[in-house]
């Protein structure tokens, strides 16, 4: 897994590549945690190179959006292969998570 | 063997061992089961086959790499399709993590295994492992449509293994766990 980093006006882009599985996900845990605890509210996650995720993963993602929510701040999903959003529904998080298909849907859905 | 040449079937014949009703081979769709690695067609009559190759693990999370490399190679060996592919890597990677998450509070070096059976394009993978009593069929689905605060954040993994398989069971028998799950390759 990696984390490539980008800062887009408010927006800080997380473009997250490769697996994110049990061995994984602790570092990008700690990477969104560190970022929220320096005041970055409002995050992109670009979801293009991504080919894997399981649960420990999406749990992250989840518990991100909760974090983000109670500090008003906002979080985007975007870019999502077939199969990744495909395991998304399954978990129910398009109906809670704000995901669009392209990066630049993704950022003029932020307040800016 | 793709081009369905008839020369190559006493070739091939000869080749697979045992075959059973051998006088019925010229019956169009006659389905002959053979224990052994190969699959094919040849016009109307199609041969179908029981593969069975296990896997064993240890209780290391890092030992994932090595299942997700024996179900590539299976998969691939008898070119089943890749959208299945990642629901059935998933659905084991969430079993595997579970396992060694709450079956070992002991703590000590375990072996769990996974054995693949094929029988015509459907999948059955038994997993084996010598924890304490786990039945995950009893565990409560999590709820998916409440509003994101009042989201549990776990609970998926489970989840995903009851979506994206076709079936699954459990039993208890000999101290040890035992699920199956199928997928319908096809």
């Amino acid at each position: 897994m990696q984390i490539k980093e980008e800062k887009i006006g408010p927006v800080l882009v997380l473009s997250v590549s490769g697996r994110v599985e049990m061995l994984t996900s602790p570092q990008l845990k700690e990477n969104i945690v560190n970022h929220i605890n320096i005041g970055e509210h409002q995050l992109l996650f670009d979801l293009f190179e991504l080919d894997y995720i399981s649960s420990p993963g999406l749990g992250i993602l989840l518990y991100a959006a909760k974090l983000l929510q109670e500090k008003k701040g906002k979080m985007n999903l975007c870019a999502l292969k077939p199969h990744i959003f495909e395991v998304f529904k399954i978990c129910g998080f398009d109906k809670v998570l704000p995901i669009f298909q392209t990066r630049e849907e993704a950022l003029e859905a932020f307040d800016r | 063997m793709g081009e369905r040449n008839p020369c190559f079937l006493p070739f091939i014949l000869s080749n697979i061992l045992p075959v059973r009703n051998y006088n019925h081979w010229q019956k169009k769709s006659q389905v002959f089961h053979i224990n052994y690695l190969f699959d094919f067609c040849y016009n109307d009559i199609v041969i179908y086959m029981s593969v069975k190759k296990t896997i064993k693990l240890k209780n290391s999370f890092s030992e994932i790499k090595k299942l997700n490399d024996f179900l590539g190679e299976f998969l691939q060996h008898h070119s089943l399709n890749i959208l299945n592919h990642q629901d059935i890597q998933l659905s084991l990677e969430e079993i595997f993590n579970n396992i060694l998450l709450y079956a070992y509070p002991d703590r000590q070096a375990h072996e769990i295994s996974f054995q693949f059976n094929l029988e015509n394009k459907v999948l059955w993978i038994c997993i084996e492992d010598d924890g304490i009593p786990f039945n995950l069929l009893e565990v409560k689905e999590p709820e998916l449509t409440t509003p994101l605060q009042e989201r549990q954040v776990g609970g998926l993994g489970i989840h995903l293994i009851r979506s994206l398989m076709d079936e699954i069971s459990y039993q208890r028998k000999n101290n040890k766990n035992i699920l199956t799950i199928k997928k319908n390759t096809n």
